[in-house]
């Protein structure tokens, strides 16, 4: 049977410059090979570890858990974690100890700084990712950070689950003019000082924050995308700490403290010691306001210069013990079905990362139009996310200045 | 002077003692003696303030004229001493003995503890721990802490029965003579004849008798 | 004469180097395991470079110490006042529920009284005119004020309650009752004969109670988590997240920082112990003073054990109310809305509850298991000298042991499975039933063994017949002790179960940095009944016990 190549040979270099690499094989999704591949599935557990901060996505887990029992034969144990970091220290720490096969971890919930230091110490197995059926409908072209994240190329070592994009939301009766950008974020704290605030970095919310500054203050957005250099950083990232300099004395504790998590103020904002929020799912109000948690005047917008987005994927370590349970999981969770229920708001409201073009009509009906409350009115533009090396700088300096 | 006047003590099930009234001069011994259950040692928990709370009690106790009433035991002045020395062990001799004498300039207070161990005998052990010290030395100085301590009267519960014959019949005698030096009354609970002291009255408490 | 007579049961040491082993050797081997890790240079290097560890280990020592020292004072305090009293055994019987709140559900719950759009909060908002919760930081204070008044919350039952056991073991009552009345006929009032004769006579005896409690203090993780403050956090905090980092150079840094807790652990002993033996002289003093102190004792005392048994019962009710609350805007008494939506979910994890009651009860019973074969081999000049053995995972912090406990489950390859979580829990619950059970093992009269012997039984007859049945309420109340221990356990279920064994107290403190409370306050109170239910148990075996043989409900 002939290979049924992905569309790259039509695609087209993006305006933004962003590198792309096919470095590293891309092999095509293989109907033999998948075929072997469902069969030794069949029977497996499979231990993915996921990020358990919302319990919608934790429900959506078990849906998928179910689905995944009944069509494919493979259990799904969703490993509750709160940082992702924690997985790759125990993957090295099984690397080191020469735990080669029999790893404790089957598949892992990643991006960013933590895809990049499992990329670089080899603990991923890979390049899986595109060899997967589900693959050949991913929108490679649409949204160009399903294949470049952080600035680090994929190389088929992860798979695209999810888009995201920072999004703030309030209770539009509280706050009837949402401050659009920093300057006039900065000016609303000063209007309502103590009722402001971000997550504590690392939180990964938090540093989105700090990165979303970062890009808005600087006067070139382009040495970000590249790996951080030592000599330049403190040149380069002055304008973060002026603006924060500017903002903290308005914020909630002064910024001496600060929440723990998005979760956390999400309850703040209910409770009303905080007016706005952030978080990385432009419909994560919505889905909160039809389960009932969130009243239904709250309203979601994005910054008119644009927000940070990405892509966040799933990857496999490469010591999995169930790696062909993980591929099936993997591309059941990239299958028109799975993604279109992800999207649905009244499950979890995260987008596709699926281009819905390439979909067979009977598929791209499952996806529902939003109408709903809480929705961003007006979308803004995607700014890529800087280079991955920059986040844990950036981090170490903010615990240095504002940490203690 | 102790006085019981009509002292009367009662469990729930039974009478203890009934309408018992007997007068104890300066430096007296009045025994009491009886059968185990006879309520000696509630008799003298009455005299202390220590009664326990399930039993009954009328009468009442009188020292030097005043009505003790329901004094509690801190006020009353009424030393007691047990079978064991029950010496504090975290302190030494002397301290053991500093304990028990009343609040007064420190010199003063060590010559009188020291005054007291010579006098008995036992000066060379102000400094040593209780555990150090033989039985029949312990015993002494449980004696004359409660002395220092200037009661008013003194109760003996079965103080001797713990030392052996040799021992008792000394530590007996030591203990009577400074009772009758320092005028103390004294009521002494035993089962055992000889250790009452010659010429000193005996109370008999009856065996317990249903409650008619 | 003839031969010497030979001993009745000669204690055989081989036998306890069984039950000595099997404590010993993965708790020594996650010993130097943790150090291992800690022992590197570099990492001392970046510790001591990292500008947070300086703040991150004076907020310890003061949250420590502050918490320690009135945790005793405290203690010390309330005995003698409520000595004799009727209140005095009111508060027994409630003693046994305090202890069995976890830690971490405890913090959970105060935090929801006292932060600022808490209970405590709503209640003045109407009267204060509030709109919106004030912008004072109650939990999470840089002061670390809630924390330490959580820890003392939690740590004055417990020193209660060593006071109790030291209390009830075989002869002490009498003596210590007899003492007390002798001072008493010397004229001193009741508080004043507590500090002169029997503090003086117990505060030793209360050493190694009061060192874990400062262990506690200073290396606590879970409460830290749920009360402490952030920027910066105690070190024990800062520690557990370097451990969990991605960057080995920072796991390394967290194994650094645990072995320097262990360290500050030992110093602030030793100094205690150098103090307390410096003021030898001034105590001994001050004893024979002579000054009588006030005949009655002031009416503080009950008052402030109502407090505290109050606040317990405020928080277990602040949980309830919680899990059922989904919209409660400040500055309302009353949710807004309400459902049990909670439960529901709750009701659909029934395996976390299962898995923790399971892991619960298999490790109470082989916790109790090595207790009692430790107890029953154990040659008789040994006691001493084991004990620092016995409570060493009491002192050692939990951060060092449970670093090390990982690389030797990961070694046995039992890390993320129920095995080595099980070996985790036992080294954690047999210590704690060692200390329940000591005081009853050590006060049965030798002469029912020799009884039985002399009748012609053996000896493991005597034992499964006669000294384990009699002994029935201790060991009942040592499994649930360590029940409840494993329960609590958070850093061991993180760590050495690899993530995948969600407990009921992992589930609340994911839940605690989130904002699903309803969930969290369900998970938190069923943290807490758990143990209680369990604890209930054992006291109506004991009481069961106690009126078919007359004796005493323990």
């Amino acid at each position: 049977m002939p290979h049924v190549r992905p569309s790259f040979t039509r695609r087209r270099l993006l305006a933004t410059g962003a590198l792309l690499s096919w470095a590293g094989a891309t092999r095509a999704a293989d109907p033999a090979a998948w075929a072997r591949t469902l069969q030794a599935a069949r029977g497996q557990k499979v231990w993915f570890n996921a990020w358990a901060g919302s319990e919608r996505i934790n429900a959506y887990l078990q849906w998928a858990g179910v689905e995944l029992e009944r069509r494919f034969g493979v259990r799904l144990e969703h490993v509750k974690i709160a940082d992702a970091a924690e997985v790759v220290r125990r993957v090295r720490t099984e690397q080191q100890a020469g735990r080669r096969t029999d790893g404790s971890v089957d598949a892992v919930w990643i991006n960013g700084e933590n895809f990049y230091a499992m990329k670089r110490d080899g603990l991923l197995h890979g390049p899986f990712a595109e060899s997967l059926p589900a693959y050949a409908a991913v929108d490679t072209v649409g949204k160009p950070t399903t294949r470049i994240d952080f600035s680090e190329p994929v190389d088929g070592m992860e798979a695209p689950w999810g888009m995201a994009q920072l999004t703030f939301y309030a209770d539009g009766a509280r706050v009837p003019r949402p401050p659009l950008s920093l300057a006039e974020l900065t000016a609303f704290a000063k209007a309502n000082p103590g009722r402001v605030s971000y997550p504590r970095p690392p939180d990964f919310h938090g540093s989105t924050f700090l990165k979303q500054v970062l890009l808005e203050a600087a006067p070139e957005r382009a040495p970000f995308q590249a790996p951080v250099v030592a000599a330049r950083f403190a040149a380069l990232t002055a304008p973060l700490w002026q603006a924060l300099d500017a903002l903290h004395p308005h914020l909630w504790r002064q910024g001496r403290q600060f929440p723990a998590s998005n979760a956390a103020m999400r309850q703040m904002l209910v409770d009303g010691e905080l007016l706005i929020n952030l978080t990385f799912n432009p419909n994560e109000a919505a889905s909160e306001i039809a389960a009932k948690r969130l009243p239904a005047s709250v309203v979601s917008w994005q910054h008119r210069g644009g927000t940070i987005a990405n892509t966040h994927f799933i990857a496999i370590p490469f010591n999995a013990r169930a790696k062909e349970g993980a591929m099936v999981l993997i591309d059941f969770l990239m299958s028109p079905l799975a993604q279109a229920r992800k999207a649905d708001i009244a499950h979890w409201g995260d987008p596709t990362v699926l281009a819905l073009d390439r979909l067979s009509a009977a598929d791209r009906a499952l996806f529902v139009q939003p109408g709903v409350a809480g929705v961003v009115a007006q979308p803004a533009p995607a700014l890529p996310e800087p280079h991955a090396s920059w986040v844990g700088a950036i981090e170490q300096e903010w615990a240095r200045r504002h940490g203690l | 002077m102790l006085e019981l006047v009509d002292v009367s003590l009662a469990t729930p099930s039974r009478t203890l003692v009934r309408g018992l009234s007997a007068r104890v001069g300066a430096g007296e011994v009045l025994a009491v003696m009886g059968e185990s259950g006879s309520g000696k040692s509630s008799l003298l928990a009455f005299v202390c303030g220590t009664l326990a709370p399930g039993l009954r009690a009328g009468g009442s106790v009188r020292l030097d004229g005043a009505d003790l009433g329901a004094l509690p035991t801190v006020r009353r002045r009424v030393g007691i001493l047990f079978q064991d020395d029950l010496l504090f062990p975290h302190l030494s001799v002397r301290g053991n003995l500093l304990f028990a004498l009343p609040a007064g300039p420190k010199a003063r207070r060590v010559a009188e503890a020291d005054a007291a161990l010579a006098h008995a005998g036992l000066a060379t052990l102000a400094e040593a721990m209780p555990h150090t010290l033989s039985g029949g030395q312990r015993a002494r100085v449980s004696v004359l802490r409660a002395l220092l301590a200037q009661p008013r009267a003194l109760l003996l519960d079965e103080p001797f029965s713990k030392l052996d014959a040799a021992l008792r019949a000394r530590f007996r005698g030591f203990v009577f003579e400074q009772l009758r030096a320092q005028g103390i009354p004294a009521l002494l609970v035993t089962h055992d004849p000889q250790d009452v002291p010659e010429g000193a009255r005996v109370l008999q408490l009856d065996p317990p008798a249903d409650d008619a | 004469m003839g031969a010497a007579p030979r001993p009745v049961n000669p204690s055989i040491p081989a036998a306890w180097l069984l039950p000595a082993a099997l404590f010993a050797l993965p708790l020594l081997a996650a010993l130097a395991c943790g150090l291992g890790e800690a022992l590197d240079a570099a990492a001392w290097h970046a510790l001591l470079a990292e500008p947070a560890w300086a703040p991150a280990t004076a907020l310890s020592l003061w949250v420590g110490g502050a918490s320690t020292a009135l945790s005793l004072a405290l203690t010390l305090w309330l005995v003698p006042r409520l000595h004799g009293t009727r209140a005095w055994s009111a508060l027994q019987r409630a003693l046994g529920a305090m202890l069995a709140v976890p830690h971490a559900a405890f913090a959970v719950g105060l935090a929801l009284l006292v932060m600022p759009s808490g209970l405590l909060a709503r209640l003045v908002a109407a009267p204060l005119g509030w709109a919106a919760p004030p912008d004072v930081a109650t939990v999470h204070d840089p002061a670390g004020l809630a924390l330490i008044a959580a820890l003392v919350l939690k740590e004055v039952p417990f020193l209660l309650w060593t006071v109790v056991a030291s209390w009830r073991r075989a002869g002490q009552q009498a003596v210590a009752e007899r003492q007390l009345q002798i001072a008493a006929t010397m004229g001193y009032g009741a508080v004043r004969a507590w500090w002169r004769v029997l503090w003086p006579q117990w505060l030793p005896r209360l050493a190694l109670p009061v060192a874990a409690v400062w262990a506690y203090g200073l290396t606590v993780v879970d409460m830290a988590l749920v009360l402490g403050p952030t920027t910066p956090p105690t070190l024990a905090v800062l520690a557990w997240q370097w451990l969990l980092d991605a960057e080995p150079a920072r796991n390394a840094m967290g194994a650094a920082a645990a072995l320097l807790l262990a360290g500050l652990t030992a110093a602030g002993a030793a100094a205690a112990v150098a103090l307390w033996r410096a003021a030898a002289p001034w105590r001994r003093a001050r004893q024979v003073r002579g000054d009588r102190g006030a005949a009655r004792a002031g009416h503080g005392a009950m008052p402030l054990a109502g407090a505290v048994a109050g606040v317990y019962a405020g928080v277990l009710a602040m949980l309830a109310g919680a899990s059922v609350a989904t919209i409660w805007t400040f500055p309302s008494l009353w949710p807004q809305q309400a459902s049990a939506e909670a439960w529901a979910t709750v009701a659909q994890r029934l395996d976390t509850l299962g898995l923790t009651a399971a892991l619960a009860l298999a490790s109470a019973a082989s916790g109790v298991a090595l207790a009692v074969a430790w107890l029953e081999t154990t040659p008789p000049g040994w006691d001493a000298r084991a004990a620092v053995l016995v409570f060493l995972p009491l002192l050692v912090p939990g951060v060092l042991l449970v670093a090390g406990l990982y690389r030797v489950t990961l070694a046995l390859g039992t890390d993320g499975r129920f095995a080595g979580l099980w070996l985790a829990h036992t080294l954690y619950t047999a210590p704690y039933a060692l200390i329940a059970l000591a005081p009853a093992w050590r006060s049965l009269d030798p002469r029912y063994a020799q009884t039985a012997h002399a009748l012609g039984r053996s000896h493991a007859a005597f034992l499964l017949r006669v000294k384990w049945p009699m002994l029935l309420a201790p060991l009942a109340s040592a499994a649930a002790v360590g029940f409840a221990v494993s329960v609590t356990q958070y850093l061991s279920t993180q760590f050495v179960g690899a993530g995948r064994y969600a407990t009921l107290t992992t589930e609340a403190l994911t839940l605690a940095a989130g904002g699903q409370r309803p969930l969290l306050a369900a998970f938190a109170l069923l943290q807490a009944a758990l143990p209680a239910a369990v604890f209930a148990l054992a006291l109506a075996l004991a009481r069961r016990q106690a009126r078919r043989t007359g004796g005493e409900a323990a």
